[in-house]
């Protein structure tokens, strides 16, 4: 009873030592991305105006929205790579119905909608019914998307000027707050509080955690399973509405690259690389670094190529301190 | 020393942390004879095997070969003394040939540095000759039988020209024919001189192939017998050996109806028209060997695999139960034997993981919420009911000790009101202070009206704690023992299959 007894002791003993390392590292995280602010905001006078916060924000809601699902499929430890043409096809699904077909607006954002749901579904069936693991299933799944957007286009850019399109990706409340970040936060705070205060969210956590123990415990691991590719695949979806409103035209090459932006915005938070654990707050944090450093350097007038590999450099840092944290 | 022995361990001794695995042990075996070992699961034969075969390091002792000491600190040593093990599991690779496979790791070289591929056929067909075995050396490894891969994996064994060959049960994946054959290559092995330890269960086996038999004990060689000598009572009298002083002494009470029952379970390759019942009050026991099928009547009851017959009656009712999730419905709980894979989920707190399988059921309001503070004083509840030592419910279960984080999965089923508790070897890995917490609470509930089925390979616990015991050999319930009745001679033999 007591060597059971000491042994807890020390164990709780090293939980605080663990702890304490985050809370160090975390810290780490914002001083980075603080010292980032103000070293823009010396170079560049128009960087720590509200204009440009507003900015960011919507410049990044696009990332942002797409990384509250992908969030909880990395705590089970999945991965979803098609994300990024998702954005496309939705886009180019809803300026086709408009502008190609005729259709009402809300016909053709609730069709773009559907186009990412059974995507979702798609990826979620192949995952846990065939068993493919994410990361082919996903890859696969991509490039799928990526030839269907441009098939259905014949490769060209659809123009669309629908005002409520438009309205969802440049539209502003009182004409300061962008649409999009709004969209973007509504989406954090909807995914925050399910995985904080429902039952959904804790499967979600345990299935990541130890699935073959959840599965025991009566949990459905694989409809919750597939149920997040599918939630997943809706923020795409909503996200391409919102590119296609921002631009006022559907690109079927739209979104290119974006996957990897959403994943690793939501390691550089310091989510964990292994699962069972993590949070939005991290992913927003993350979504906002990424954000800070491209608005950054674009007033800087550095080269884009340079965000391209300093986002890169970011990720494998915030991975590798992932990993140090675990030992 | 003496010339008679190939292989000579002496006083070997092996603790893991605090538990006394080997005891002096001493081992003997001759040149060119076939060496029985055997004794009770977690007597100690597999750690002086892999003492023996490099995998283990020795605590103290010394080991001769050839009357010389030798030194094992890899398994590789062992090899490249001669000493082979082929293990109870196959370790082929699949998609390989025969011949790749039996020279893997050492193939012949031609002087451009390309594999001499003509001539590693060449030697594994002389290899298989020598066995006078007929399997292509170009097949693919994957494609053959058990009994085939197992001739690849002695054919390995043989390919270096060993002293020395281990067998931990290779008859276990064997039909008679296949049986048969082995027994005849291991004769003309033994011919050749090549001297084997061969581990079993099987009584049979023992005294149609050995020339010694060595018995094991809680960590002991409790004596070496000429085969000739031995006699079904007087194997079993050495593995038993004394009645061990109990643990736990379980209080009878007076039994009631029958609360739970299954019958004519049938499950394809592992459980075999298996039909047992628990009266209210009473804790059951399935005894028998490690893989006799009791794994797979918990899981398949549990719905966690397919049961192909057979019926669950819970208080005297029909449970159709064709997943998980019907079972917990139910009030069926499950305890695994592998605590880490299948019972914690480690990064959680003890109350998400003691509140995990009740959430849908007790703790869930409008839109799936959690009902936090109930959540809270559930999991308290049981926390203190089961005795959980550690700081409090918020801590993460990864930190607590084995014992701890058992009383929670048990307090998981709990929190659930299960009917019937399922439990595999629910005290592996938990230091004993915990065991008499858990084997107290099981009686507790047993009292309750819980039906308490517990999966046990030890002996001594399965009759300190077992108010019935069923024996399991081989994918059937042999045997039906109450506790008056019920022995460790007793149920040793009808775990052997020999009294049925």
């Amino acid at each position: 009873m007591l060597g059971a007894q000491s042994l807890d002791i020390v164990e709780v003993k090293k939980q605080k030592i663990r702890k304490f390392q985050q809370i160090v590292l975390d810290s780490c995280l914002i001083l980075f991305g603080l010292a980032m602010a103000i070293y823009f905001a010396f170079s560049s006078p128009y960087f720590l105006s509200i204009k440009n916060f507003m900015n960011i924000m919507s410049s990044v809601s696009i990332v942002g929205i797409i990384a509250t699902g992908m969030t909880l499929i990395m705590i089970t430890k999945g991965i979803d790579l098609s994300v990024g043409s998702t954005i496309a096809l939705a886009g180019c699904v809803t300026a086709l119905f408009i502008e190609v077909f005729g259709l009402p607006w809300w016909i053709a954002m609730a069709a773009a909608l559907v186009v990412g749901l059974l995507i979702g579904f798609i990826n979620g069936i192949l995952i846990t019914k065939f068993r493919v693991v994410p990361f082919i299933a996903t890859l696969g799944m991509m490039n799928v998307i990526r030839g269907i957007a441009f098939i259905i286009t014949n490769g060209q850019a659809v123009y669309t000027s629908n005002s409520q399109v438009s309205f969802l990706g440049a539209g502003k409340v009182l004409n300061l707050i962008p649409i999009p970040g709004i969209i973007m936060m509504i989406c954090f705070v909807v995914i925050w509080a399910i995985s904080k205060y429902t039952i959904y969210g804790r499967y979600v956590f345990a299935i990541g955690g130890n699935s073959s123990a959840s599965r025991l415990a009566g949990i459905s691991v694989k409809k919750i399973t597939l149920s997040l590719y599918v939630i997943t695949g809706g923020f795409a979806a909503l996200a391409g509405l919102v590119m296609t409103g921002l631009a006022s035209t559907a690109m079927p090459s739209a979104g290119d690259g974006y996957n990897l932006d959403v994943i690793t915005a939501v390691y550089l938070g310091g989510n964990s690389s292994e699962g069972g654990e993590g949070s939005v707050w991290r992913t927003l944090l993350g979504v906002l670094i990424i954000g800070l450093l491209n608005n950054g350097m674009a007033l800087l007038s550095i080269q884009s190529y340079w965000q391209t590999a300093a986002k890169g450099l970011l990720l494998v840092v915030a991975v590798i301190f992932d990993v140090m944290r675990r030992k | 020393m003496d010339s008679k022995h190939v292989l000579l361990a002496e006083g070997i001794n092996k603790t893991f942390g605090e538990s006394h695995v080997l005891k002096n042990v001493n081992f003997s075996l001759k040149y060119g004879e076939i060496h029985g070992l055997m004794g009770e699961n977690g007597a100690g034969k597999s750690t002086l095997i892999k003492i023996l075969s490099g995998d283990y390091s020795r605590d103290s002792g010394s080991i001769t070969l050839d009357g010389k000491p030798i030194i094992l600190n890899a398994p590789k040593d062992a090899i490249d003394l001669g000493i082979r093990v082929i293990h109870q599991e196959i370790n082929v690779v699949k998609p390989l040939t025969v011949a790749e496979n039996i020279f893997l790791g050492n193939y012949p070289v031609k002087s451009n540095g390309m594999i001499d591929w003509e001539k590693l056929n060449q030697q594994a067909q002389e290899v298989l000759d020598s066995l006078g075995e007929s399997i292509s050396v170009k097949t693919k490894v994957g494609l053959l039988t058990i009994a085939e891969q197992q001739i690849v994996e002695i054919a390995k064994a043989l390919s270096v020209k060993p002293k020395v060959l281990i067998m931990d049960e290779p008859t276990a994946a064997l039909n008679d024919q296949e049986t048969s054959k082995l027994f005849s290559l291991l004769r003309k092995l033994k011919e050749n001189g090549v001297s084997i330890i061969y581990i079993t269960h099987r009584f049979s086996e023992i005294y149609e192939l050995t020339d010694q038999v060595t018995i094991m004990r809680d960590g002991e060689t409790v004596d070496t017998l000429n085969t000739s000598d031995v006699t079904d009572e007087k194997l079993i009298k050495l593995m038993v050996g004394k009645e061990k002083n109990s643990i736990f002494m379980h209080q009878e009470i007076e039994k009631g109806e029958k609360i739970f029952s299954v019958e004519h379970l049938c499950v394809e390759g592992y459980v075999n028209d298996v039909s047992f019942h628990v009266n209210k009050g009473e804790i059951v026991v399935i005894f028998g060997l490690f893989g006799a099928g009791q794994n797979e009547v918990c899981r398949s009851i549990f719905g966690d695999i397919r049961k192909d017959n057979g019926k669950v009656y819970i208080k005297g009712e029909i449970a159709h139960i064709n997943s998980v999730k019907d079972a917990c419905k139910y009030g069926i709980g499950f305890v695994s034997d592998d605590r880490k894979n299948d019972g914690i989920i480690p990064l959680l707190t003890v109350k998400e993981n003691i509140c995990l399988s009740s959430l849908i059921y007790k703790l869930s309001s409008r839109f799936g919420i959690i009902k936090r503070d109930r959540e809270k004083s559930l999991a308290k509840k049981y926390f203190d009911e089961l005795g959980v030592n550690c700081a409090g419910i918020d801590q993460k279960i990864g930190s607590l000790s084995g014992g701890n984080q058992q009383k929670c999965v048990i307090g998981r089923w709990l929190a659930n009101d299960a009917k019937v508790l399922l439990l595999n070897m629910p005290t592996r890995g938990v230091d004993v202070a915990a065991r008499a917490e858990i084997y107290r609470t099981l009686e507790k509930l047993s009292r309750q009206g819980v039906a308490i089925v517990i999966v046990s390979l030890e002996m001594p616990e399965a009759l300190s704690i077992a108010d019935r015991i069923y024996v399991m050999h081989e994918k059937k319930i042999v045997g039906e023992l109450h506790r008056e009745e019920a022995n460790q001679e007793k149920l040793m033999s009808y775990a052997l299959g020999i009294t049925s």
